[in-house]
């Protein structure tokens, strides 16, 4: 018989004939290599089974439910981009859709529009002219009134406006806890 | 491992989307599955990557998960696909066991200097004739001696036959007696220079 087969027959799974099982001990008994390799198979096996299993640092399960929060919220943040991207994209695809049927129905009223938008200019001209007439003016009459007057009027207005403050709380709240 | 009636109350609760329900099962099942997970990839980092992940992956498939089948089998099944994926993609270097985290092996085996280092050299042979299988068949040789899983079991773990799982097996098991018998050899050679040395 070939050596092959006894090198087969040494590590089988199945349970051997007899015969069979004879005839691997017959072979073992004269081939030295088949029998180091009987050996070494059941140092490997005896290896094998005598490891221990390996445990995890302490900590294993904290561990776990971090993983599972991170997981949680790079899915939230996957879900979250993806609902914008799908937005958009169906926004711009309107856009498109509408863009495409309105401008030929916009195309009477462009002047209008060009006309609209150019009071609007003109409009906040006017109003940043009058901001700095009134900046102008402002600082004339800073630069008319005395340092004394620049100090106490201030001092003066934030006065009167705690006075009124106080007199306005009273009137509401304190009238209103009597009658509580 | 856990007692059937927790388990079973844990993976309906987990179902529901209880939390801490899954987080008993992480705590019930993350020696083996750490344990898979260490003898398939051979490093320790990647080891704990790819439980935490196994994990999540059993989390977020746990609708799939048939009752009638055991929950180890289907989560080491989970654990033994990820590994084979993750090695299929990036070939794991192997490391030296001194970078292993320093609470890696039993805290039973508190032993002296000199039975730890024979713990660490015996988990050292065992690596290092594991990294000179296939990944399948390290898998088939993992399940077998450290589960304890019966063929069928394995190929149900595997999704594969059990035609496959005993060809596997017997591939794995000559491979590694070859293996063993060369280290011997190296080994006994490496003796005898050093005897010869010495003599000199």
């Amino acid at each position: 018989m070939k050596h092959q087969q006894f090198d087969t027959w040494l590590f089988e799974e199945e349970a051997l004939s007899p015969d069979q099982d004879r005839a691997l001990a017959e072979h073992l008994e004269s081939c030295e290599h088949c029998r180091a390799l009987a050996a070494a198979g059941r140092a490997v096996e005896g290896q094998l089974l005598t490891t221990s299993q390996i445990e995890p640092a302490p900590g294993f399960t904290q561990r776990w439910r971090a993983c599972l929060a991170d997981d949680r919220h790079r899915v939230g943040q996957r879900q979250l981009g993806a609902v914008l991207l799908s937005t958009t994209v169906g926004l711009v695809t309107l856009a498109l859709l509408f863009g495409a049927q309105l401008l030929p129905l916009l195309q009477p009223a462009i002047p209008a529009i060009t006309q609209w938008f150019s009071k609007i200019v003109a409009v906040v001209a006017h109003l940043n002219l009058v901001r700095e007439i009134f900046s102008v003016l402002l600082e004339i009459m800073v630069e008319g009134i005395p340092i004394v007057y620049r100090v106490v009027l201030p001092i003066s207005l934030a006065g009167l406006s705690a006075v009124w403050i106080v007199s306005l709380y009273r009137l509401s709240f304190q009238n209103l806890r009597r009658e509580l | 491992m856990t007692e059937r009636g927790n388990e079973r109350e844990w993976i309906l609760h987990a179902r529901r989307g209880d939390d801490d329900a899954f987080a008993n099962l992480v705590e019930a099942y993350q020696v083996p599955v750490y344990n898979l997970c260490c003898r398939m990839l051979g490093d320790p980092i990647q080891a704990e990557d790819a439980a935490q992940e196994s994990f999540l992956k059993a989390y977020r498939g746990l609708k799939r998960y048939d009752p009638n089948r055991p929950f180890a089998t289907w989560l080491l099944s989970i654990a033994s696909h990820h590994c084979i994926d993750r090695l299929r993609r990036k070939r794991i270097q192997a490391i030296s066991l001194s970078e292993l985290l320093p609470n890696q092996q039993k805290p039973d085996d508190s032993p002296g200097p000199e039975a730890a280092l024979a713990i660490r050299e015996h988990q050292q042979a065992v690596r290092g004739m594991l990294e000179h299988l296939g990944n399948h068949d390290r898998a088939v040789v993992v399940l077998r001696y450290w589960y304890e899983l019966s063929y069928e079991e394995i190929a149900q773990t595997l999704s594969t036959s059990v035609s496959s799982v005993k060809s596997r097996l017997h591939r794995a098991r000559r491979q590694l007696a070859r293996y063993w018998m060369e280290q011997e050899t190296v080994a006994l050679a490496t003796r005898g220079k050093c005897d010869e040395a010495s003599a000199v």
